[in-house]
């Protein structure tokens, strides 16, 4: 359930109805608002476009194919887009709920400090708190981005083979430790999971795959809409399928 | 004295009740005073315009007479002035809140037996400055023989009533209003003496050389003028010969008489004729002629003579002019030089009376040593001096830097702060990561160095109490941690750490992308932008709930 900051911040005026208090006073004007959730969506929509688009090329060229860049296009942007509104959402919400406590953790400090005062502790903490903040979302845009693109690489190649967990030796998440103590599976196991990949916070996994060569690199599916190869890909079995065959 | 709820008893007490069972002092009741204040050893000699000899015992009630005489009114507004401006000066005590706030009603309300800080002040000062024996404040503790214990209050000790004992241990007798003669320890008597004598004398018995006998001439001068000026505007006789020509004594007395009843007859008694002398011989007529013995030179100008003599005093009491005399012109008062002597002014004489009494107050014998009584003087142009020094001492440090001196960090900071004083000690070291000290009134109170105690953390957190009441909880000398979710980052980190090298270097790259494109600058600038009107209402509404609560 996220965290409801406004309610936080309505109880500072429980005592004073409709006057402006110090503690309110701070709170709006170092809380994030939709501009900086602008700058954070734009932000993370790049950074997982890229790991994508990245992660297309790389298997590319591990199934022997070195015909070009991987390329997000129409549905996938359209997903990853989604996907960056949404979470900004979510961290300037988390931001401005974490910005409540601490505000009011400030305040307990010294009920009468002036404005220097909170800037510099608040300055403090924001510094520290998106040092790792921005390591886990980085982190998080990076694996998650880069499991969908693996899952669509096997899904419109038609991959068979072998997958696993990587990291080895790590996770502390039971379902992490699950498919770390399965060691290699098949991919058609998995392969309907895969973008539930990272599943926790501080996740570190991702699916590394093991397939051999394709002999026919031109028609490599490489970020493309399906539609755009034609019937071939029509003949792709759907999620449904695999699903049947589990 | 700790009592078993642990306080300190003596410190406890709120108020003294009976102000006079602390004191060796005796004050005049209902009862007639044997030989009443003024009955002291007088010169025979000793006249209203020349003075005693500066070392004869008598000098000090003449001189307390003579200020307050018919003419010396320049004089006395010097004396008010100087008194209004140490009565009305602000001053703090900082400290264990329990203890300031105790001794600051000691000082503010009790002192002088409850006539407060403005009645000792003002008392004081006179006879500061007009007494060259100086101004001598009682310590009042639990009892006269009590020497050690906590000061519970301060009292004026009439400057005329000390005489030197000669014992080091207890140099001062105090001459009763009932003729006893009490001696006083060194720890019960506080003595500010103005221009103390160099030569060796009686332990701590050396006469002071006070702004009134620095400016006596001047005074007496001026009271002559100023008798002058109303024998020539009354009907009082000037002080001059008459000499009478063509008219006997008796004619004269004769006419008077005559004029006298006549007036009274008429009732008048204020507003009289004029007196008519008839002569009798018209070759020779009756003259009076008048030689007068009070004249001023030639070239007598008054506003100049009051122009030097408000210098005179000027100098002689260390203060401007400007603060009771209107200068406004000429070679002496032209905007630019009074501005100067005002500033040099400042910090001469009252600053010299501040410095001594901050010292005698703070020695530890009057206030405990946790607290610190403070004078509030705001001196602009020292202010913009050490500005002006400590950027040339930064200016220096860049140089050096430019120079090669590769100084470090660690380096830099020990300048500033040991060598240079630029910045207050606390931050010799720098804050650890997540900490950070506030710098605010703490500066000036980090200055005494006064590290809080075991023994007085019952007396509560340190504050700062103003003489007006006002009461300031510096935020402190207290380092703050902040609660960041550290095992989180640690955790995180980790996480990423067993990643590829290729993907840490993505992660860092990305992250500090995510970083640099904060608006953490833009928002802190509109959390400083809050407008101050804005500002001092929220506060005010915090203190209303505080208050409240």
């Amino acid at each position: 359930m996220p965290c409801n900051w406004q309610a936080i911040v309505d109880t500072w005026e429980a005592s004073r109805p409709g006057r402006m208090n110090v503690r309110k006073l701070v709170h709006l004007a170092m809380r994030m608002d939709s501009y900086d959730e602008s700058l954070i969506s734009s932000n993370i929509f790049k950074q997982k476009r890229k790991s994508y688009e990245d992660t297309l090329t790389a298997l590319a060229i591990q199934v022997g194919c070195r015909r070009g860049r991987g390329v997000a296009t129409g549905s996938v942007l359209s997903d990853i887009k989604r996907e960056s509104n949404s979470e900004a959402t979510g961290i300037v919400n988390t931001y401005n709920c974490g910005l409540a406590h601490a505000v009011n953790a400030i305040y307990e400090q010294n009920k009468f400090g002036n404005r220097h005062y909170y800037a510099k502790f608040l300055q403090i903490w924001d510094v520290k708190r998106m040092e790792w903040k921005s390591k886990q979302i980085s982190m998080h845009n990076l694996l998650g981005w880069r499991n969908r693109a693996t899952q669509d690489f096997i899904k419109y190649n038609d991959l068979t083979g072998t997958t696993e967990l990587y990291p080895q030796d790590t996770g502390v998440n039971a379902v992490c430790k699950h498919w770390r103590a399965r060691g290699l599976v098949s991919i058609s196991e998995v392969e309907n999971i895969m973008d539930d990949w990272p599943i926790h916070a501080n996740c570190p996994h991702d699916w590394r795959i093991f397939v051999g060569k394709v002999r026919d690199c031109d028609s490599l599916w490489l970020g493309r809409d399906p539609l755009y190869y034609g019937a071939r890909e029509l003949e792709i079995a759907p999620k449904t399928d695999v699903l049947s065959i589990v | 004295m700790v009592n078993d709820n642990g306080n300190d008893a003596r410190l406890n007490v709120p108020e003294l009740v009976n102000a006079e069972s602390f004191t060796i002092q005796d004050h005049p009741t209902q009862e007639p005073l044997i030989g009443g204040i003024w009955n002291l050893p007088m010169t025979l000699f000793s006249s209203e315009q020349v003075a005693p000899g500066w070392d004869t015992p008598d000098r000090s009630v003449w001189m307390r007479r003579f200020w307050r005489a018919f003419g010396n009114d320049m004089l006395a507004a010097v004396l008010a002035t100087a008194a209004a401006k140490v009565q009305t000066q602000n001053w703090t005590m900082a400290g264990p809140e329990k203890l300031s706030r105790y001794y600051h009603t000691v000082f503010r309300d009790q002192a002088d037996f409850y006539r407060g800080w403005g009645n000792l002040m003002a008392r004081g000062v006179v006879d500061y400055y007009t007494q060259d024996n100086g101004w001598f404040i009682e310590r009042l503790r639990s009892s006269p023989e009590d020497l050690s214990g906590p000061c519970l209050g301060l009292a004026h000790l009439d400057s005329q009533r000390m005489f030197p004992s000669g014992n080091a241990e207890y140099p001062w007798y105090y001459h009763s209003a009932y003729g006893q003669y009490r001696l006083l320890h060194r720890s019960q008597v506080i003595r500010i003496v103005d221009l103390p004598d160099a030569a060796t004398n009686l332990h701590d018995s050396q006469l002071g050389f006070c702004a009134l006998s620095r400016t006596l001439s001047t005074a007496i001068i001026m009271t002559l003028i100023v008798t002058m000026k109303r024998e020539k505007l009354s009907d009082l006789p000037p002080s001059a010969l008459a000499v009478f020509n063509n008219i006997s004594r008796k004619q004269f007395e004769s006419a008077i008489s005559l004029h006298g009843v006549q007036e009274d007859n008429k009732g008048n008694t204020v507003w009289r004729e004029i007196l008519p002398l008839f002569g009798i011989d018209p070759q020779h007529p009756a003259q009076i002629q008048f030689i007068s013995l009070r004249e001023v030179w030639e070239g007598f100008d008054d506003q100049t003579a009051a122009n030097i003599a408000a210098y005179s005093f000027a100098a002689g009491f260390r203060m401007d002019p400007r603060e009771f005399w209107p200068v406004s012109a000429g070679p002496l008062g032209t905007g630019k030089e009074a501005e100067i002597q005002h500033q040099k002014a400042k910090s001469k004489s009252t600053g010299l009376l501040f410095t001594e009494l901050e010292r005698k107050l703070n020695s530890g014998n009057t206030l405990p040593e946790q607290l610190l009584f403070k004078f509030e003087i705001q001196d602009m142009e020292e202010e913009a001096q050490r500005a002006a020094i400590h950027q040339t001492q930064i200016t220096n440090i860049k140089g050096m830097q430019d120079a090669g001196a590769n100084l470090s960090a660690e380096e830099i900071r020990y300048l500033l702060v040991k060598q240079y004083k630029v910045l207050p000690r606390f931050m010799m070291t720098p804050p650890a990561e997540g900490e950070k000290i506030e710098i605010g009134d703490i500066a000036y109170y980090d200055d005494v160095e006064r590290q809080a105690t075991k023994e007085y953390s019952r007396f509560g957190r340190d504050v700062i109490i103003h003489a007006n009441g006002q009461i300031v909880k510096p935020i402190g000398i207290r380092r703050t941690r902040l609660s960041f979710k550290e095992s989180m980052g640690e955790h995180l980190d980790s996480m990423v750490g067993s990643l590829d090298q290729a993907d840490q270097d993505i992660v860092k790259g990305d992250s500090a992308d995510l970083r640099d494109e904060s608006t953490l600058d833009s928002r802190i600038e509109k959390l400083s932008a809050i407008p101050d009107d804005v500002w001092d209402l929220a506060i005010e509404l915090e203190h209303e709930v505080a208050s409240a609560l």
